[in-house]
């Protein structure tokens, strides 16, 4: 009954993490849906199968080898991936000043907040709908 | 015939981690949404396994395996290294 219970735990929240992956905007929170897909799902229907295994068989053993094996890798992969992407060019989303960048090229650089009008600006521009005029507000690069 | 049910729900979750892969905007995404879909595959492999007692538990552990392989070596190629560094 407890494996059952874990098991279906264990598939809900694997539907749960890959839903996340969809819906973040960004690599670098991905990898933390991605980390529930892996140890928050599949580890806890391993350990659902160690208990609807019968007891001490060569099956549950393996079954622990593969939970231990997962809690090394899975951690490691992810940061690996991570650095690759940062390493390769990705930049986090709604990034406005990289102090990494300055930080790898032993550069001291003080941290300087942008104002507000200097990476927000806002262009009003109108178009007809009726006889009303609705402007919206586009934001411009740069 | 009790595990159907979380194998159909596992097969959802595989569909949308495939979709992720699809259409990933850079490469480090793709590469994280074959992860995800490799561990949700083992444990369907698992699950199916624990009912025909089957083989299928050694092919799950190998493919864990290579996954985690494959993972490593194409972020060591995204920075530009071989496997070794």
């Amino acid at each position: 009954m407890i494996g059952l219970i874990l098991i279906f735990a264990g598939s809900i929240i694997s539907v749960i993490g890959a839903f996340g992956l969809i819906r973040f905007p960004d690599i670098y929170s991905r990898t933390h849906a991605q980390t529930v897909v892996n140890v928050g799902g599949t580890c806890l229907i391993l350990i659902g199968v160690v208990f609807e295994a019968p007891f001490l068989s060569l099956y549950s053993a393996k079954s622990i080898l593969l939970i231990i094996f997962i809690f090394l890798t899975s951690p490691a992969g992810t940061h690996a991936i991570a650095r690759a992407a940062y390493k390769s060019g990705v930049k986090p989303r709604k990034l406005q000043e990289d102090q990494l960048e300055y930080k790898i090229a032993g550069v001291e650089k003080p941290l300087i907040r942008p104002k507000e009008k200097d990476y927000e600006k806002v262009r009003p521009s109108g178009y007809r709908f009726g006889k009303k005029r609705f402007f919206r507000k586009r934001k411009i690069k740069g | 015939m009790t595990y159907e049910i979380p194998v159909y729900i596992l097969l959802a979750a595989s569909a949308l981690c495939l979709f992720r892969g699809l259409r990933g905007p850079s490469i480090p995404d793709r590469v994280l949404a074959t992860d995800a879909f490799a561990s949700v595959i083992i444990s369907i492999m698992v699950l199916l396994s624990l009912e025909t007692n089957d083989f299928l538990m050694d092919i799950a552990i190998v493919y864990s395996v290579l996954g985690f392989i494959g993972t490593i070596a194409v972020s060591k190629y995204l920075e530009g290294k071989h496997l070794g560094e």
